[in-house]
């Protein structure tokens, strides 16, 4: 059976379908890239700051209710919180978080820091068992 | 032939309709059991109303098995050790039962009687403190799996000796987990990712139809900077990790470079040093992942993968204080290292 | 054709798409959603012998009762909704374009619009348009060799029947309708 010129025609339709889903998976993959701190309180997301705009080290503070509060050091590679009120300090004591994946939580104040995003491979993760 | 085609577009939008519904993904997260229980499934409103469940199941079970709850069946048991058995639940019945057979299979290194240390250390609390050799003898002589009695017909438990006390941490989050998963796949959820405070579950697989990616912890993360070591891929697992990184005595550790961590060793009566850093397991059964992971970590990576193997139902990753990364067999095709901070050995 | 000849004809037409259906579930799967697409043949053959009123019967039957005797009703979704928007190419190129058209580019564009049709309910399915980006390259490569081969086979079965079984005056006939 011969082809004709419509054929041809599907057929460059494919390749162009295929090239444009292409460009739309490396767009994915940029847009994945910029890393978020997120601040939860009690399961609400009170702070999403993009990491990569930060200029300089910066002070925040988080109130969590009850008149507890947090205060986070947060800088272009990374956050860490600095001083609580938090009857356990666990969260002061908690290590510097820098890549995506981590967290540092303080349970008496229900709140959970963390940093999302990245397209590092390896990176791609769906959850950590610790 | 009008009505052929209408009768078939009647068909199929009745049996549309009547159909699974439209997939949605229902993710919530709570603090419960003294950590963060991250919950992410998809479903239908079946699958909202099963997660909803779940979440009360796993706050029941705290409610029975913690040791600091007030009225909880442990609570109970360890007041009332050497004077009288205490009626329980039937699930913690269940979970002490499974317990002491771990305790059996691991010649008393998985131990639940080893709470008098637990509460002598206080590693968890903000005042921790290292107890002279005296006083970790003296309650050593509390720590015995075997003097835990167990009544089958009545269900209670007895505790032989004043002083005794039980605390089920290394194994209730496993339960809680096996229990969650249950309630989840019997209301027909087919894709789920449920981390209890670092046990991973994960049902079926994503939605997408691709595994889903467990990195496992960095037991040094401050220091290397990357939260992982690898990547699991899996699907219908549990995956549960132990290590000295979870709770230890900061100050000290960044004085002495001694961890003091929350795993004590039921034959030393201090926090366990088997060479390990931290281990993990991965099993179809949440109660029996958890158990084995602090099994593991106190025998250390030869016996305790030797036991791993024996019993040939779970697998295992080890992480040596030398940076050294062994698995078993099952999981060297699943495992995909990420960084270069530790040694993949065979 | 009388309409009793005309109903048992395509009532062979969905059996048959039924059977290559479920012949083709012994095949391995390469990838998700890869497939050959065998029933897609009966479709092509319904389009050519019947119409597109027709074609869109077969494919609607097929898709509800293949998923069904399979065991699977979940992916009746999907199969009718790469069935329908398929036959629906099909059917224009074939009736409108056919001059620019073989059965080959027919059935690869066919193909080609099932695997789109079959994504855009799975997208939604799932509220995410990076399922489309991801397996979307995978499934035109897939379209193309499936609907060549389809296209191919179609084109000699139906050249069998012309010559065997089907009467020239009949084929006009029912062509019109």
């Amino acid at each position: 059976m011969k082809l004709k010129i419509g054929d041809i025609l599907v057929y460059i339709f494919i390749l162009i379908l295929i090239g444009f889903s292409i460009l739309g998976l490396q767009w994915l993959g940029e847009t994945t890239e910029d890393r978020r701190l997120i601040v939860e309180v009690d399961g609400e997301i009170v702070k999403s700051i993009d990491l990569d705009e930060i200029e300089l080290p910066q002070d925040i503070r988080i109130e969590a209710g009850d008149g507890g509060y947090n205060i986070l050091r947060i800088a272009r590679d990374g956050a860490k919180v600095i001083e609580a009120n938090c009857p356990d300090q666990v969260c002061v004591r908690s290590a510097r978080i820098v890549v995506p994946g981590q967290t540092i939580v303080c349970l008496p104040h229900r709140l959970i820091i963390r940093i999302e995003g990245g397209g590092e491979d390896g990176g791609n993760i769906d959850s950590i068992a610790s | 032939m009008k009505k052929i085609i209408g009768l078939c577009l009647i068909l199929a939008v009745i049996l549309m309709s009547c159909g699974p519904g439209k997939i949605e993904e229902y993710s919530k997260s709570i603090f419960a059991m003294d950590t963060i229980l991250e919950f992410r499934i998809y479903g239908n409103k079946n699958a909202k109303k099963a997660l909803d469940k779940a979440i009360e199941r796993v706050k029941e079970i705290e409610d029975r098995m913690s040791a600091t709850k007030e009225d909880s069946d442990v609570a109970k048991i360890n007041e009332n050790a050497g004077k009288q058995p205490v009626k329980v639940h039937d699930d913690t019945f269940y979970v002490i039962k499974k317990a002491l057979e771990y305790g059996k299979l691991t010649e008393g290194d998985f131990d639940i009687t080893i709470r008098p240390l637990v509460e002598l250390w206080d590693i968890l609390s903000d005042k921790p403190r290292i107890p002279d050799a005296e006083e970790i003898e003296e309650k050593l002589a509390l720590v015995d799996y075997r003097k835990v009695k167990l009544d089958e017909e009545n269900k209670t438990v007895f505790l032989e000796e004043e002083g005794m006390g039980i605390d089920l941490g290394a194994i209730a989050k496993g339960y809680a987990g096996d229990e969650v998963t249950r309630i989840l796949k019997e209301a027909g959820v087919k894709s789920a990712l449920i981390n209890l405070g670092g046990n991973v579950i994960v049902i079926g697989r994503k939605p997408d139809g691709s595994l889903w990616r467990i990195g496992i912890q960095d037991p040094r993360s401050e220091e290397t900077g990357k939260s992982h070591i690898g990547v699991l891929e899996v699907e219908d697992v549990t995956i549960v990790s132990s290590g000295d990184y979870e709770r230890y005595m900061v100050d000290i550790y960044e004085k002495t470079g001694v961890r003091y961590h929350h795993i004590f060793d039921p034959k030393t009566g201090s926090p366990a040093r088997s060479g390990l850093m931290a281990c993990t397991i991965v099993a179809s059964s949440s109660t029996d992942a958890d158990a084995l992971s602090t099994s593991l970590f106190i025998k250390g990576k030869d016996e305790g993968f030797k036991l791993i193997e024996e019993l040939g139902q779970a697998e295992a990753i080890a992480i040596t204080e030398d940076k050294e990364i062994y698995m078993t067999e099952g999981l060297e095709n699943m495992f995909e290292q990420y960084g270069e901070s530790y040694k993949l050995s065979h | 054709m009388n309409k009793i000849k005309k109903m048992v004809l395509i009532a062979l037409l969905i059996s048959q798409a039924l059977v290559l259906h479920y012949i083709e579930g012994f095949f391995p799967v390469l990838l998700p959603g890869v497939k050959l697409g065998l029933a897609n043949i009966i479709t092509l053959i319904t389009i050519v012998l019947f119409g597109f009123k027709e074609a869109i019967a077969v494919v609607v039957i097929r898709s509800v009762l293949g998923p069904i005797l399979g065991g699977n009703p979940t992916s009746i979704l999907y199969s009718l909704s790469g069935g329908i928007l398929s036959s629906l190419i099909m059917s224009l190129l074939y009736f409108k374009y056919r001059r620019y058209f073989s059965l080959i580019g027919i059935s690869t564009a066919g193909a080609v619009f099932h695997n789109i049709g079959q994504l855009l309910v799975a997208s939604w399915v799932f509220g995410t348009i990076s399922i489309l980006y991801t397996y979307l390259p995978v499934l035109m490569i897939a379209a193309a060799v499936a609907g060549y081969f389809i296209g191919l086979a179609s084109h000699y079965v139906l050249r069998f029947l012309n010559v065997h079984i089907i009467k020239p005056s009949m084929k006009k006939k029912a062509k019109k309708g």
